[in-house]
């Protein structure tokens, strides 16, 4: 079969020389679809301590940090459970995740001396990129945007 | 903004508390910052509040430890970054609660995901 890159995505793992390329259509992945739930197949273990922490982010309740925090919004929960689960497919590890105030998710990315923070927030997408030096820059998050970050930090 | 406040040195070192209890592990997982703990909120009406390391103790700054992890950031640091820094020391009536440590940083906007994020990778954990 040959594959488009105008309808697919392909991840390749950053640190593997050698490896079998995954396509996930690209419509499909903020969706429920079947390949998300084929997700469900892979072994977790690379990002498990980053899932379980999405999920005892499900049970907090606003004002969680007594500081006026709002509860994670449910779909920034859902998002970031997605993207952990497609970096999971890529070998890219997670370094953290935590909720903010405004109710959203931050994913942090790390590479030696680089980091990229993904944020879900209730109502848009957002990235950053730290280099190691000049200027951090901040972004619109499309799911097409992936492939991209992903390069910048492993270059 | 009260324009009578006073700037921050540069060589102060500002202490900003975040929420931590040991189970949730909402800091990093080498016990850093995360950006969210920079992260302006709406009440905070533009200015993150920060105590002034000179004028309080570790301990009064983070108030409940079961619930609060500190950390600190040289404001030379905050200062090269283009924000300001201004010492707020505050009382809330009726019951006169007051803290003379505080100050605050300004110049982060609700929609700056760049800032927290800086200011997280410059700061550093105050061990209790």
């Amino acid at each position: 079969m040959t594959l488009s890159t105008t309808n697919f995505h392909t991840y390749t793992p950053p640190n593997v020389p050698t490896y079998t390329v995954q396509a996930v259509k690209s419509e499909e992945l903020f969706e429920h679809s079947t390949f998300m739930h084929s997700w469900d197949c892979f072994t977790p273990a690379l990002n498990e301590r980053i899932l379980r922490l999405l999920e005892e982010f499900k049970k907090l309740n606003e004002n969680w940090d007594r500081d006026g925090a709002l509860a994670p919004d449910s779909m920034a929960i859902r998002s970031a459970e997605m993207l952990v689960k497609q970096l999971q497919l890529t070998g890219q590890k997670v370094f953290h995740v935590a909720p903010g105030p405004q109710g959203e998710i931050m994913i942090d990315l790390r590479k030696e001396d680089r980091s990229v923070e993904i944020l879900f927030y209730a109502d848009k997408m957002r990235y950053v990129l730290f280099p190691k030096q000049g200027s951090a820059k901040q972004s619109e998050y499309k799911s097409d945007d992936l492939p991209k970050i992903l390069k910048w930090l492993h270059e | 903004m009260n324009n009578l406040r006073i700037p921050v040195s540069f060589d102060e070192w500002l202490y900003r508390r975040g929420h931590s209890t040991p189970e949730k592990k909402y800091m990093n997982p080498d016990g850093t910052a995360t950006s969210r703990v920079f992260k302006l909120r709406e009440k905070d009406n533009g200015e993150l509040s920060v105590d002034i390391k000179s004028l309080t103790t570790p301990h009064k700054s983070v108030g409940d430890q079961s619930l609060y992890m500190l950390f600190e950031v040289l404001n030379e640091e905050v200062l090269a970054i283009e924000l300001k820094t201004y010492h707020d020391p505050y009382t809330i009536p009726p019951h006169q609660f007051e803290n003379v440590a505080h100050g605050v940083i300004v110049g982060m906007e609700l929609e700056d995901d760049i800032t927290p994020g800086l200011l997280a990778r410059k700061s550093r954990r105050v061990f209790l």
